[in-house]
């Protein structure tokens, strides 16, 4: 049976644990994580593989 | 176990109550603001570094091209974005601007624009936090990467955190704030509790707790007071009962006591029966003190009014004690300064519980060493002092209890009501009656009351 003390020590601890949490996140990210970007969200004419054909070529 | 910490009060309860959940909620709200902005900030900051690279590779590609100078449309890129932008054209490096030299803030999205597909990433190769964008151009066989700084960003979250923490603070504060007033008014009504007990444990029977409308008091408020008329109602009840059993048996012990001393002098009674006729009328005598005393209680549970006060000199009445119950005058000490202090009185009452007092130091403490009159602040006090073998720390308090008889003193002579007399005399004079350890040794008796008026 939990007691009343036992109680609070946890309700201490998990906000404790949330404090850290949040300070380990505060800032600006700089984990060097990469994040590769949909094709769909690039525009098509930077990652097209070929220059588009000129009017003039048609 | 018990706890090595001290017990908290109530009020410590309740502050500490409303600080904790303020401080609760303020975290709560505070961490989730601060995650929510800092959410959004980031990703803003992602798309719009993003956008900037797009725009950028656009221009770039352009240039290639159309075999404009790389390195001038490269130094005009910088010009306008502030970043430092890394080009590589076939096998050959371009990079301008503050990392130039430096190629780590974008070695961890190299391998993914190699295999052809946009990257971003937020990098610790830098000083200050920066993003590095990498967009591949195979059109151009050409990959393009921009690292930008992001300290506006940076600045702003600080700022976001400063604030938050600040408000946390001052919410906290203000629920300590709210927790001190709230428990002094939760503790009004308590005290208002604990002030009438006191007065009825002082004897003012006649407290009441006034009624109140607050319906969430307004159960004890009536429960106290019927439980006040409970016991105020049983304890006249009782004192009524004692006072008529004292007052029906009066007139018999009388009788008895008479007749017991005309037989004792009955020239034909045996010695056998002399000395049992002796000790029937010693118990006697006992007995009719114990009524005596039991009727002068009951006349002090009837307060006494104004009409029997009377202003009187302290050491007029101590002396007068003193040589009722034959003693040297030698024995009062009064220092010069406190010879006129008066008292407002019923004188008889008083002399009755300072004889009752030198009666207690001549059957149990071998008789009085000294009666000293001393002025506390506002009070004078009378001090009947022995040198007997005192009262146990323990017993000071119990022997103003009724029937109280401690050890040897219980075959001795006495009712066991004479120190509950002058406890209760003290107390309808508005004084006091404790008993101290005498130096060096025995019993002082300190009978408080109150001044009447400031001596000259």
């Amino acid at each position: 049976m939990r007691t009343t003390g036992s109680r609070r020590r946890l309700a201490a601890a998990l906000l404790a644990l949330a404090v850290a949490m949040t300070v380990g996140a505060c800032g600006v990210p700089r984990d060097d994580e990469v994040h590769l970007i949909s094709p769909k969200r690039v525009p098509h004419h930077l990652v097209a593989p070929s220059p588009p054909a000129s009017p003039a070529a048609r | 176990m018990r706890s090595p910490l001290p017990t908290r009060g109530l009020r410590a309860a309740v502050i500490i109550a409303f600080a904790s959940g303020a401080l609760l909620i303020s975290l709560m709200f505070a961490i989730t603001t601060y995650l929510s902005t800092r959410h959004y900030t980031v990703d803003q900051r992602e798309r719009s570094a993003l956008r900037q690279a797009y725009n950028d590779a656009g221009r770039v590609k352009s240039a290639l091209l159309r075999g404009v100078d790389i390195r001038t449309r490269l130094d005009a890129l910088r010009a306008s974005s502030h970043a430092t932008i890394y080009l590589r054209v076939g096998r050959r490096w371009y990079a301008v601007g503050r990392e130039a030299g430096n190629r780590a803030p974008i070695k961890h999205v190299i391998p993914a624009v190699r295999a052809g597909s946009v990257a971003f990433s937020w990098t610790s190769a830098t000083a200050a936090p920066s993003s590095a964008v990498g967009v591949p151009l195979p059109a151009v066989d050409a990959e393009y990467y921009e690292v930008t700084q992001a300290k506006r960003l940076q600045s702003t979250l600080r700022t976001v955190e400063a604030t938050l923490a600040v408000c946390a603070a001052l919410t906290t504060l203000a629920g300590i704030l709210l927790g001190w007033f709230a428990s002094r008014r939760v503790l009004v009504p308590l005290n208002d509790v604990a002030d009438a007990a006191a007065r009825i444990a002082a004897g003012k029977l006649d407290t009441r707790l006034p009624p109140t409308r607050d319906p969430d008091l307004a159960t004890l408020v009536t429960s106290f007071n019927m439980m006040v008329d409970g016991v105020s109602s049983r304890i006249e009840h009782d004192a009524r009962f004692a006072a008529n059993v004292s007052h029906e048996l009066r007139t018999p012990v009388a009788t008895l006591t008479t007749s017991l001393g005309v037989l004792q002098h009955d020239p034909d009674l045996s010695e056998r029966s002399r000395t049992a006729v002796g000790i029937m009328n010693t118990e006697l005598i006992r007995f009719r003190q114990a009524l005596e005393d039991l009727i002068a209680l009951e006349h002090l549970d009837t307060d006494i009014g104004d009409a029997d006060l009377e202003v009187v000199a302290v050491n007029d009445v101590v002396s007068n004690v003193v040589r009722e119950s034959h003693l040297d005058a030698a024995i009062v000490e009064i220092p010069e300064a406190d010879a006129g202090l008066e008292v407002r009185v019923n004188q008889l009452q008083i002399r009755s519980a300072l004889s009752n007092l030198i009666r207690n130091a001549n059957s149990h403490g071998g008789g009085v060493s000294a009666i000293r009159i001393v002025r506390r602040g506002d009070l004078v006090e009378i001090h009947v002092q022995d040198n007997g073998p005192g009262v146990p720390a323990a017993d000071r308090a119990r022997i103003f209890e009724r029937f109280t008889r401690l050890g040897a003193r219980r075959s001795g002579p006495g009712s066991g009501l004479g120190l509950s007399i002058v406890d209760r005399t003290a107390a309808v004079h508005g004084g006091s009656v404790e008993c101290r350890a005498n130096s060096p040794q025995g019993a002082d008796f300190v009978f408080s009351l109150p001044l009447a008026t400031e001596p000259a």
